[in-house]
């Protein structure tokens, strides 16, 4: 990541003639309407090889005129898979100058009709009507030049804002992106180089150029890099004139000091009005127990408005804003912004040191110190750093079912912004994810076979960590009804196909424990018959590892939710007259990411277990680490289909040798 | 609708409803009454239960004189049961530029008894368009404030009817339970109007159809919800429906009133009338059969993208226009096609029809509203045996889908094959039964050739030709090659679990009238199953033996097993040196009226032989014969799993 950070800058002015003489000179789109395609281009042909497949675009232009924003692309439709890159949609309704033409293979030339630019109404609430335009260009054939051009209002047209990210990057290779802003521009820019592409900055005039070129088509993974974190992209963050123009550094501590500090600061609850509270939860001598009780006062007694649960409705009115804490107390309900800042006054009311960390949302995207842009940022976890805990603790306010010390997995394994309130400075601040045991689930199975293939299954579960807060959300916000609806529709739709009889939970809505659950079930086809009076049984397909990692090779990095363990065992009673026959032998791999080991033994009477754990100790990894999980998950995935168990009886009187 | 963008108008609204405006306010009467309504116990009685119960749907058929607009008013009564149920509380309508939808109110009625009313401002509404599919559609969602579970949500609107069609479809049977219903009539002195039931709603012992004056009143019973079952047929086949027909005084817009197929035809041609001119210069290059070298062309140079605006919804455009952009939508691509075969002489018909997945067209309600799709009817000298062919009056045709890019002249898609169509002809309307094609036609072969190692490791090549309704040829040409390896990748782990496949290729994958071949490798260590002195083989890899089918017993709706197809696996595995079989599954054979299953294994020379087949008959099972499909997935299911016992040969 590469910050420039002199667009904020308090350049003299020129003078008008000569800025707007150079702006004319320069407008990608005015200097020549269109473009004939060149020889070179007219060579280029489908090729996978070379990772060009269906079209590629030949130029991307862009350029801000401060107050309006100019787009040209030109492209290349290599095979009807790429027919796609010719469909513009959600262009600013006051977009203007909306041109376009296609020349065929052939040479001939089809321009874009303006009857057959299309306006639609993108949504309309509330008194507002947001409308787009878009088009789809005319005459296309594989082998053909498409090229359009239009004009949005806006610093950076439809996608402006205070935060405005420019992919270098799409859905098919570009051979040349430029964009080009004014020097006197009340944003700074962070160059986001990935995958090889390199953007750089020069000066052209009066205006800032950022090119980059032979940027290849951006691929998506499973359990990938989140959506804001794919492609090489050019960062613009507003410069508000508190802040001014000055470097990442400044940046931050000026709006740590000026708006981060301050708005917690500011809506702190005074301790005199916390004591009744802090009287009422009990003293412990273990400060991680004293503080869990201030937690769990906030969590319990305080309703979270944004995550109602399931059958409750906002008050006839609608909720009251809170000001700060002492409003969030005396109403008893806020947002989960609200109960982060009544627990950081009661923290401080009782004694304890903590700070407030900013984080961004790790299912979108990262936050990046290096970019100065508040709005990276999305949420707010508390860390309880007093010398009197072993190591910091963290809490998160963002769902009533999370137990002290827990954050959702989109805060944790990434970097937030710590914010001390007292100093109101901030720094870089990694916030770690529980390891995999304190995330893990613990099954019993016992599965009573019948002699065609058929089982009864009786499934208890133990569940912590994330694990566990995974399914109290869902009950939480959509109620057990209808988690028990959609498990009994699930049940029949199972690789083993069953009928839920009965599902029982212990401990549902008390987050600090582990989160129990037990489930009956018939099972169809569990089992099979095999020559010899035998039957097999493959228990662990009622719990089968799916392995996603199947292509030969990855472009980007693997990222899992969180690390977590699972342990699993299946006792196998044989039908009437049967008796267990053979057993598999013990398999484990260890790899790089994680361990999955299975075994069978014999158990009382006509009993088999099967015993499978599998630990994704490592959730993330570089692409050089693919083999490392594909291996774990291929592992997993064939041994739990595949490892079976046999039960024989004797042949009936008559009946073949068995 | 595109189900992605029913998606967002609900995610739209749902964002919207997080905090609504509402105010306190009297619900209507006819509310107020339907609190006081009794729900029959058995409705409440599904399994898995619902979550919410129409206490009270009421709609009425309007017209009025001067305008001869139509109008169809809506009110309804949901008690909401669980707190999944607050999304039935979400009611939904659309309308286009033709059509408009005005919302009366929507008010919820809690539990204490007071009431309180939306702000209709909060009502969202999305235009469910894209450059490529650009339609004046807009879709409205709007839920009464602060509903919980146990309340009651209500709404009344008034639906204005496309101006050229006087005729409304009403569902009487949904996927909730209705406990009382009524449709009403209510027209102006002098006007008429014909009903019908599409199927007979429950507890109903009445006439299944009618004519009757201005003003009548349609009572129904309690109606059970409406299940959602796999493989079921579309719901709209499933529901009892009143199809109604506004009839004006004779003389008064009559245009807009369709007594017969022949009027649905009419309106239609008087439609299409603008897109009956010459393509312009022929672009189509001479070819040995002028009816394949022009529809080809279509095929492959015109781009489906849809333009449905105002008439733009049910009118083509010139062909000359669609030449000069190379896109348009199935109106659009056959009437080019028609212009073209009318440079070579050969006649033409434009057939409204649509998908069987969007239900069937009642033959006995003659209306536009029942088609959403446009194909042609090729006339032919004289029969050609093709599976398209059908006969009209008149002597042989030959269906044709000009927006299907990728199924050959002489045979329609899948989703056509056993749908209705009417074939629109200058001097009326020929309503026409569309063939299935046979199992020979629409087939799947597969073949697996391969190896075992003694460590247990398959390697195979495995060929896959498909066809016909099977075909899937459309399907790879919209992936990139990268996007076909990885789903085969994909594949071969589902199908072999731990294995890896590689050298994706592909025969014929561009010439429509051959069977596609996709061929492939996989390697799959772990494939042998080593259990104690036991080594078990899975014998059909890449099984082609039906899914089974949901919730048998308690199952309300015929089984849909799609179309008459016919789906093979040979297998050929080499067995590890040293080894030969130790047992070898028995044979299962399977037939009943709708299908037929078998599977054989045998061993010769060293190898393990199994021959899978499995072949649809008779697409619907009926709800009557149940139990005998339940025989037949059992035995299905001991053939799909079937594994052989292998063991080190014996010293001699």
């Amino acid at each position: 990541v590469a910050t420039n950070l002199d667009r904020g800058g308090r350049r003299p002015a020129v003078r008008l003639l000569l800025l707007v003489c150079l702006q004319l000179a320069a407008l990608p789109a005015a200097a020549a309407k269109w473009k004939d395609p060149t020889p070179a281009e007219k060579q280029i042909v489908e090729d996978a090889s070379k990772g060009l497949v269906g079209a590629v675009y030949l130029e991307k232009e862009s350029e801000s005129l401060g107050d309006r924003y100019r787009v040209y692309v030109r492209a290349k439709i290599l095979s009807t898979t790429g027919y796609d890159v010719a469909t513009v949609d959600s262009i600013a309704q006051d977009a203007r100058a909306i041109e376009g033409r296609t020349v065929g293979p052939t040479g001939k030339v089809t321009e874009l009709a303006k009857k057959d630019v299309m306006s639609r109404t993108v949504l309309k609430a509330a008194g507002w009507t947001i409308k787009r335009k878009g088009f789809t260009m005319p005459a296309l054939e594989p082998g053909c030049f498409i090229e359009y051009s239009y004009e949005e209002p806006g610093a950076f047209g439809s996608e402006s804002g205070f935060h405005t990210e420019i992919l270098f990057q799409d859905r098919y290779p570009v051979l040349r992106q430029e964009v080009r802003t004014p020097r006197q521009f009340p944003f700074s820019s962070t160059m986001r180089n990935m995958k090889g592409v390199q953007i750089k900055l020069s000066e052209e005039g009066n205006r800032f150029l950022y090119s980059a070129s032979d940027a290849p088509a951006v691929v998506v993974e499973p359990y990938g890099l989140p959506p804001g974190e794919r492609a090489a992209s050019l960062v613009f963050g507003y410069v508000f004139s508190e802040i001014g123009g000055v470097g990442p550094e400044e940046y931050w501590a000026k709006v740590t000091e000026l708006a981060l500090a301050e708005t917690v600061s500011s809506e702190m609850a005074k301790p005199s009005k916390l004591q009744k509270v802090l009287a009422g939860i009990p003293p412990a001598t273990d400060p991680a127990e004293r503080i869990g009780g201030l937690y769990r006062w906030v969590q319990t007694n305080i309703k979270n408005r944004e995550v109602l649960k399931a059958g409750e409705t906002e008050p006839r009115g609608g909720w009251k804003p809170n000001d700060d804490a002492a409003d969030t107390l005396s109403r008893g309900s806020g947002t989960s912004a609200d109960l982060t800042i009544l627990f950081l006054s009661l923290l401080r009311a009782d004694g304890w040191k903590s700070r407030v960390v900013y984080t961004a949302d790790r299912e979108y995207r990262y936050f990046r110190p290096e970019i100065p842009s508040v709005f990276q940022l999305s949420g707010i976890v508390v860390e309880i750093s007093d010398a009197r805990l072993k190591n910091p603790m963290y809490a998160s306010f963002e769902h009533p079912m999370l137990p002290f010390g827990l954050l959702p997995w989109n805060r944790i394994g990434v970097t937030g912004w710590a914010v001390d309130l007292e100093k109101k400075s901030g720094t870089a601040q990694p916030i770690p994810g529980p390891p995999a045991e304190q995330s893990a689930v613990h099954t019993v199975w016992k599965i009573r076979m019948d002699e065609n293939g058929d089982g009864r299954v009786e499934r208890a579960r133990r569940m912590s960590g994330l694990r566990a807060f995974e399914i109290r959300a869902p009950i939480w916000s959509e109620g057990l009804d209808t988690w028990e609806k959609q498990a009994r529709e699930g049940y029949p739709k199972d690789p083993i196909p069953g009928e839920l009889e009965s599902l029982r939970f212990e401990n549902l809505e008390a987050p600090e424990k582990e989160l129990l659950d037990t489930a009956i079930s018939m099972r169809k086809g569990l089992g099979a018959s095999l020559p010899g009076f035998r039957l097999t049984v493959t228990p662990v397909r009622l719990a089968a590892m799916r392995n996603v990692f199947v292509k030969s090779s990855r472009d980007e990095s693997i990222q899992f939710p969180f690390p977590f363990v699972y342990e699993d065992a299946f006792e196998i009673e044989a039908p009437e007259g049967f008796a267990p026959d053979t057993l598999p032998d013990p398999a484990e791999r260890k790899t790089a990411a994680g361990i999955y080991r299975i075994s069978a033994e014999k158990g009382e009477g006509a009993r088999i277990t099967v015993r499978r754990r599998f630990e994704l100790l490592r959730p993330s990894g570089g692409r050089e680490m693919y083999g490392a999980f594909r291996t774990l998950f291929e592992t997993a995935e064939r041994e739990d289909e595949g490892y079976t168990v046999v039960f024989r009886k004797p042949a009936p009187a008559g009946g073949k040798k068995p | 609708m595109p189900r992605a963008s029913r998606f967002r108008v609900v995610a739209a609204a749902a964002l919207l409803f997080a905090a609504p405006a509402a105010r306190a306010a009297r619900a209507p009467d006819w509310v107020l009454r339907a609190r006081g309504t009794t729900v029959a116990p058995a409705l409440l009685e599904a399994r898995p239960a619902p979550d919410a119960v129409a206490l009270w749907s009421q709609r009425i058929v309007t017209a009025a004189a001067g305008s001869g607009s139509t109008r169809l008013y809506e009110r309804e009564a949901i008690r909401i049961l669980t707190a999944a149920g607050t999304s039935e509380g979400t009611f939904t309508a659309h309308y286009d530029d033709d059509s408009k939808v005005s919302v009366e109110g929507a008010w919820t009625l809690h539990a204490d008894g007071t009431a309180e009313e939306l702000d209709l401002d909060d009502a969202v509404t999305v235009q469910l368009a894209h450059p490529e599919y650009f339609t004046d559609e807009h879709q409205m969602a709007f839920r009464p404030p602060r509903l919980a579970p146990g309340e009651i949500a209500a709404y009344a609107l008034s639906r204005k009817s496309r101006r050229d069609v006087y005729q409304w479809l009403v569902p009487l049977q949904r996927t909730i339970p209705v406990a009382a219903q009524e449709v009403a009539i209510d027209l102006p002195d002098g006007w008429r109007h014909s009903w019908r039931l599409s199927r007979v709603p429950e507890g109903y012992a009445g006439a299944l159809s009618g004519e009757g004056g201005a003003k009548a009143s349609y009572p129904f019973g309690p109606q059970r919800g409406l299940p959602s079952e796999d493989a079921a047929p579309p719901s709209v086949d499933l529901a009892a429906t009143m199809e109604i027909s506004v009839l004006p005084p004779a003389g008064e817009f009559s245009q807009f009133a369709f007594r017969s197929w022949n009027d649905v035809a009419a309106w239609f041609q008087r439609k299409s009338l603008p897109a009956r001119r010459d393509a312009g210069t022929d672009p189509v290059a001479a070819g040995a059969d002028p009816r394949l070298a022009a529809a080809t062309w279509v095929q492959e140079k015109i781009r489906y993208v849809a333009v449905e605006v105002g008439e733009g919804g049910y009118v083509p455009r010139e062909p000359a226009l669609v030449t000069r952009r190379l896109y348009g939508d199935c109106k659009d691509k056959s009437f080019l096609l028609l212009a073209l075969l009318g440079k070579r002489g050969i006649e033409a018909f434009p057939v409204l029809t649509r998908a069987r997945s969007a239900g069937w067209i009642d033959p006995e309600f003659p209306s536009p509203i029942q088609f959403n799709h446009l194909i042609l009817a090729v006339r032919v000298p004289a029969k050609t045996g093709l599976p398209a062919e059908i006969m009209l009056s008149d002597g042989p045709a030959v269906l044709f889908d000009a927006t299907d890019a990728w199924t050959p002249w002489g045979r329609i898609p899948g989703e056509l094959q056993g749908s209705r169509g009417l074939v629109v002809r200058a001097n009326g309307g020929e309503l026409m039964d569309f063939p299935f094609a046979p199992p020979t036609v629409n087939r799947m072969e597969r073949v697996v050739e391969g190896s075992l190692s003694e460590t247990g490791s398959l390697t195979a090549e495995v060929v896959e030709k498909t066809d016909g309704a099977l075909g899937e040829r459309a399907l790879y040409q919209s992936w990139t090659p990268q996007q076909r390896t990885d789903v085969f990748a994909g594949y071969a782990a589902d199908h072999v679990t731990g294995s890896r496949a590689s050298d994706v290729s592909f025969s014929h994958l561009e010439e429509r009238s051959t069977p596609m071949e996709a061929r492939f490798k996989i390697s799959a260590p772990g494939f042998l199953r080593r259990t104690g002195g036991l080594v078990l083989l899975p014998v059909t890899p890449f099984s082609v033996a039906p899914d089974r089918v949901l919730r048998g017993g308690e199952r309300r709706s015929p089984i849909n097993l799609g179309v008459p197809a016919r789906y093979e696996l040979k297998t050929r595995l080499k067995l590890p040196y040293g080894h030969v079989s130790d047992g070898l599954p028995d044979p299962v054979e399977a037939e009943n009226a709708w299908a037929l299953y078998r599977l054989v294994v045998t061993e010769e020379a060293g190898h393990i032989l199994a021959r899978e087949l499995y072949e649809v008959r008779k697409p619907l099972v009926p709800t009557s014969e149940l139990a005998a499909w339940k025989s037949f997935e059992a035995a299905v299911a001991k053939g799909s799993g079937a594994r052989a016992v292998i063991m080190t040969k014996p010293a001699s």
